[in-house]
């Protein structure tokens, strides 16, 4: 069973993320923080990390470039998605790596389209 | 398609929970305008109350907390007293999902 995190402050928007990944056949853990979430990419090992960008303990794009500087997960296929459309931020995540990118709100049914796309399940 | 219905409980609960630090936030922001952590916090919680409010097509909801998050932002202190209201009349209204649809519009700042 393929693994997923969610690195999402958003209870509500966890939760229903949660939800519909596992649903979908996803084993999904989330988490609340960027610190949280780092030290979870650690020992959980994901297939893939969907991760806001605004976040306490941190931020979103901090926590991008650090996946991408340890050899560990320089690969790790990451879905970003935040409610803000600054074009700069938006380039500067691609700059850094991801594998898509979504605008809030979104329905789940693309972002789990994606998800499939990504890990050719 | 989400049901949304099954989440409503987890949005009130959070709804409240935000408002209620918002105000916190507001009052520290009070004694003292160079609270960073206090600007940082009150923006990014404004700023998720809009993202679950319009998740949960609350849509009213969402712009109010749009404000909230513009007035964190733009820390123009002058505009404290709207944004205390703004903060009180969620609170008010946060023991009721019906409450939340229906908060009042956009108020003029």
């Amino acid at each position: 069973m393929r693994k997923i995190l969610i690195i999402e402050d958003d209870e509500l928007l966890g939760k229903v993320l949660f939800d519909a990944l596992s649903a979908s056949g996803f084993s999904t853990t989330k988490t609340i923080d960027a610190l949280q979430g780092q030290q979870a990419v650690f020992s959980l090992k994901p297939d893939l990390v969907i991760l806001d960008l605004m976040l306490p303990a941190g931020n979103g794009v901090e926590l991008l470039r650090n996946l991408r500087i340890s050899a560990q997960t320089q690969s790790l296929a990451v879905i970003v998605m935040t409610s803000y459309c600054d074009e700069e931020v938006r380039q500067e995540i691609e700059e850094v790596g991801v594998q898509g990118y979504f605008q809030k709100p979104f329905g789940h049914e693309e972002l789990i389209k994606k998800i499939g796309n990504i890990l050719g399940s | 398609m989400v049901d949304l219905k099954k989440y409503e409980a987890t949005f009130l609960k959070q709804t409240k929970n935000i408002a209620k630090n918002l105000e916190r936030f507001l009052k520290i922001l009070s004694c003292n305008l160079d609270n960073e952590i206090a600007w940082q916090e009150g923006k990014r919680l404004s700023h998720t109350l809009k993202g679950s409010a319009a998740l949960m097509k609350c849509e009213n909801l969402s712009q109010l907390a749009k404000e909230l998050e513009e007035f964190f932002s733009d820390r123009n202190f002058k505009k404290q007293r709207q944004v205390e209201h703004i903060i009180s009349e969620i609170l008010r209204r946060s023991d009721s999902f019906k409450g939340l649809q229906k908060i009042n519009s956009i108020l003029d700042f």
